[in-house]
């Protein structure tokens, strides 16, 4: 990542990720939450669907931290 | 414009000017549509995160989410319904046995109880039926469990819990109007929409849960065991354990009164032939006896015990060979796929 231009660009392209991996998340978590207010068992699809989306964002999370922590230091 | 046209009149003949016309408007789009295709790719290139670790796990997540797009079996999780007061910790451990493979993980970071799948070593059948068919999947090895169905454990158990099997299951079908349903995990005993029992492996184990009150048949000479506190078998509360010839006597005895209760007239025995001949792990995944579950993708270089998916019967599940690969040679094999890719 070699200039400051290119770091903010990959900043908020992994903003912009992140939000559309909670949206996606979401959809997984209301089904959850209503098989525990149900006290059924949820679907194991759903389970599986948000952990992947899950470690997904935190993957984003990761990689954003360490593109601010760069910007910062070229700043 | 007419000025430079009378130049180019004087300078070439009718037929140059028209072939230079001709080349410039070729040139023009070549060089419009190199543009319009750069942009394209542009715009739809793959983001590249912050470093290979980052986008390796991407990748493997991405793959997961792919695979269950495309039809792909879930990991089967263990729920706890966190109000139910009467499920009790300790007594799943009957439960806990199961046929998958116990070989210690030699990675530090390799999840339990998963072994390490090459795609590069599977048949281009078992690959389409696990959702790996694509290219892209090509050099890449996975942590995969083996979720055994009813079938699988049959198939893998002991010629004489065959045996029993087959004696149960001709018992059952001698009955009038009772369908017995095959399931992944186990097989329902159907009269109409009524569920009269189920056939199931507990571990190893061939078990028969009937809808009978173990209460009525406690000090009686033929009785299973009492599993109304377990929310699994509140329609099914009596088990009977079929582990010897005594047990299927039993089993038929019951299962009479059962039909009894419900009026259901018995016909002739029929015995029946079945194929219960142990099929290799492929045969068994692409019937549907099995199922691959991916836990996770093996970063590149891990050092790996990995397992061969082969086309041969074997007695146990848990007696696979497997191949230790070192670091250096894991990372070359995947460097010269990727190179080649």
């Amino acid at each position: 990542m070699a200039n400051k231009k290119q770091l903010k660009k990959a900043i908020e392209q992994s903003r912009e990720e992140i939000e559309n991996l909670e949206r996606k998340l979401g959809r997984s978590q209301v089904a959850i939450i209503e098989a525990i207010i149900s006290h059924t068992k949820p679907d194991d699809t759903d389970v599986d669907y948000f952990r992947t989306y899950a470690a997904l964002i935190d993957v984003e999370r990761e990689n954003l931290q360490k593109l601010t922590a760069e910007l910062k230091a070229l700043n | 414009m007419s000025n430079s046209f009378l130049i180019l009149a004087s300078v070439f003949v009718g037929w140059q000017i028209a072939l230079i016309v001709i080349v410039s408007v070729l040139l023009a789009g070549l060089i419009t549509l190199n543009v319009y295709f750069s942009v394209i790719w542009r715009v739809k290139a793959e983001r590249r995160l912050h470093n290979e670790e980052l986008q390796s796990r991407r990748s493997a997540l991405l793959a997961k989410i792919e695979y269950l797009k495309g039809g792909g079996e879930a990991l089967s999780y263990q729920w706890v319904d966190p109000v139910d007061e009467t499920y009790d910790e300790g007594s799943e451990d009957e439960d806990d046995e199961s046929f998958m493979p116990s070989a210690a993980p030699v990675a530090a970071d390799q999840p339990l109880n998963t072994v390490v799948l090459e795609v590069d070593s599977l048949s281009s059948r078992m690959r389409n039926k696990i959702g790996m068919r694509a290219k892209r999947f090509n050099g890449k090895r996975f942590y995969v469990r083996y979720s055994l169905g009813f079938e699988a454990k049959l198939r893998y158990s002991e010629d004489d819990a065959k045996t029993y099997y087959t004696q149960i299951s001709d018992e059952i079908r001698s009955y009038e109007k009772i369908k017995l349903e095959k399931g992944f995990a186990r097989q329902r005993i159907l009269f109409g929409n009524e569920l009269l029992g189920t056939i199931l492996f507990l571990g190893k184990r061939l078990c028969v849960a009937l809808a009978l009150d173990p209460a009525k048949y406690a000090n009686g000479k033929y009785h299973g065991e009492d599993k109304s506190d377990k929310k699994r078998f509140a329609k099914t509360p009596m088990l009977i354990r079929v582990l010897s010839e005594n047990k299927v006597e039993v089993f038929k005895y019951l299962f009479e009164r059962l039909a009894d209760k419900f009026g259901i007239e018995k016909g002739k025995t029929k015995v029946r032939k079945y194929d219960l001949k142990e099929k290799s792990k492929e045969d068994m995944v692409c019937c549907g006896a099995m199922r691959v579950v991916i836990v996770d993708e093996v970063p590149v270089g891990a050092m790996v015990r990995t397992q061969q998916v082969d086309t041969k019967a074997r007695r146990s599940v848990n007696n696979d060979q497997s191949v230790l690969e070192t670091a250096e040679e894991a990372a070359a094999t995947v460097n010269s796929d990727e190179q080649s890719d």
